[in-house]
């Protein structure tokens, strides 16, 4: 009897636990208890390692699907096609280093922010690139598609023809190791990573300064998710972990440990 | 269908500019490279055919190394490889280099198949009459072998300008690199890429009129070289006895 009685307590703490990690009914996924997530294998914001996604929103994004009861399925592609993916129905949503912008949430749902982002000028040891005056006369790189760049061509000395695009950061780096480009105004969590990363490349970092010319970049941007514009549920399931994890400083340990401890990127 | 169509009408007047000025960018760097694998093409062609053993093989292992890696190694070995070594080329150049010595390769195969066309006869025949082997070349081989050789070539061409999409990999200002970053900006893919797509159509459609046309005379000649000496009246004259 008593040993039936045992059993039955652990079919229920089993069932349980069953149904803590099930998924959401109210959660619409391209696949079945898989939360699949379009990554373009930018460190420190995300990689593909071993079917597993690290980096920094990587493993946000992991945290939130386990809470949710999701499994995560990493779906690799560049940058630009990784919104495609989640419009057309082929990932649930898209991360990397994603920040917000009202013309961004006119196409998908975005999430709340993670964290804040900072746009810095990497440049080699011998430049002295401080401010946006600093780039008069001389050319500026970041990546296609980088929220900044329609303000970056707004200073009139940048413009179009002063501005090179890059499909990816390793692209630009080459280009600014061989001095083809002045400086490349890339996201802070970059040039912390590649500060840890590369310390013999000699690089050094400029926070952008509040100018007339670029608002929206110097009044801190924040990291977004994506999904689909048909999926509230999911956005809004992502949103409650957010919040929980912003204010349980799991964000905060995750983010100290891609050597982004620096208070100026916590969102509270 | 109505939705799709309205986003064009609130921000093609955005969006075309920037991909306008690319397209210019994308023309140049075409035009340039399919002037390149021209012109570097013959004397690839002639070194396969007519070189001694050296210069033949080292015709053959350009062109087969050339057309055996893909343009977009290439590419990125001319801008970032060469400026490893001290030969720091800008992004236009390197385009311009990599597409053009790209066609090249192919060009040679064109200029070989065209040259080839032509019967050895006609080349000894010319000789025969006091010809050196260079006015052979240029006077009778050469006019005939160009027959053949255009409409493959401007084949060639169009597959250059649609390749210069590549460029975008480093930070040349052409279309596709645009394209990519408006849609980072808007993050409405289908509606940039299908306007890329068609402003590509538009460059390539003048082209591919011209294959046709080139093709149509081409046909034209044959059959007017099959006629012409009856209609002429052209009778071989027999040596009298």
């Amino acid at each position: 009897m008593r040993l039936r009685g045992i059993g039955v307590a652990f079919l229920l703490c089993l069932g349980g636990v069953v149904a803590a990690q099930a998924q959401n009914p109210a959660i619409k996924t391209v696949k079945g208890g898989v939360l699949t997530v379009a990554i373009d294998n930018d460190m420190p914001y995300c990689k593909e390692e071993g079917g597993k996604i690290i980096g920094v929103d990587g493993e946000i994004i992991t945290a939130i699907a386990s809470k949710l009861g999701l499994k995560v399925e990493p779906l690799v592609m560049e940058w630009a096609a990784e919104i495609q993916a989640v419009q057309s129905g082929r990932a649930d949503t898209n991360i990397c280093g994603m920040a917000f912008t009202a013309e961004r949430a006119k196409t998908v749902n975005l999430s709340d922010g993670a964290y804040y982002q900072v746009s810095e000028f990497t440049q080699l040891k011998d430049s002295n690139i401080r401010s946006i005056e600093d780039l008069k006369g001389k050319t500026v790189g970041t990546i296609q598609g980088y929220f900044y760049i329609p303000e970056l061509k707004k200073i009139p000395w940048v413009g179009e023809a002063n501005l090179k695009l890059y499909n990816t950061i390793d692209a630009a780096l080459q280009d600014l190791m061989a001095k083809r480009v002045d400086a490349l105004l890339l996201g802070a969590p970059s040039s912390a990573w590649l500060a840890t990363q590369h310390p013999e490349w000699n690089l050094r970092y400029e926070a952008i300064q509040p100018n007339e010319y670029m608002p929206d970049t110097v009044k801190k941007a924040y990291t977004v998710f994506s999904s689909r514009l048909d999926n509230p549920g999911l956005v809004q399931a992502m949103n409650a972990q957010i919040a929980a994890m912003r204010k349980d400083g799991t964000i905060e340990k995750i983010m100290a440990k891609y050597n982004m401890a620096n208070p100026a990127f916590l969102m509270k | 269908m109505g939705a799709f169509l309205a986003a064009y009408g609130d921000s093609l007047a955005l969006w075309l500019p920037p991909l306008v000025r690319a397209a210019r960018v994308t023309l140049i760097v075409a035009v340039l490279s399919i002037g390149v694998g021209a012109i570097t093409g013959l004397p690839l062609a002639l070194l396969k055919l007519r070189g001694n053993r050296g210069l033949r093989r080292a015709a053959s292992f350009y062109i087969e190394v050339t057309r055996g890696t893909p343009a977009l190694a290439q590419l990125y070995i001319t801008y970032f490889g060469l400026a490893g070594i001290g030969l720091t080329l800008d992004n236009v150049t390197a385009a311009v280099l990599a597409l053009g010595l790209n066609a090249a390769a192919y060009m040679a195969e064109i200029y070989r198949a065209g040259i080839e066309s032509v019967h050895a006869g006609q080349r000894e025949a010319a000789m025969s009459l006091g010809m050196t082997p260079a006015q052979a070349f240029r006077f009778i081989v050469l006019p005939q072998a160009w027959r053949v050789v255009l409409p493959p070539g401007a084949n060639l061409g169009i597959a250059v300008l649609k390749d210069t999409s590549l460029a975008s990999a480093i930070a040349t200002p052409e279309l596709m690199s645009r394209a990519y970053d408006l849609v980072g900006q808007t993050w409405r893919p289908m509606h940039i890429y299908l306007l890329v797509a068609f402003m590509y159509l538009a460059m390539c459609l003048p082209l591919a009129q011209i294959v046709r046309r080139l093709e149509r005379g081409v046909k034209r000649s044959d059959v007017l070289a099959a006629r012409v000496p009856e209609a002429a009246g052209w009778r071989q004259r027999v040596p009298a006895a």
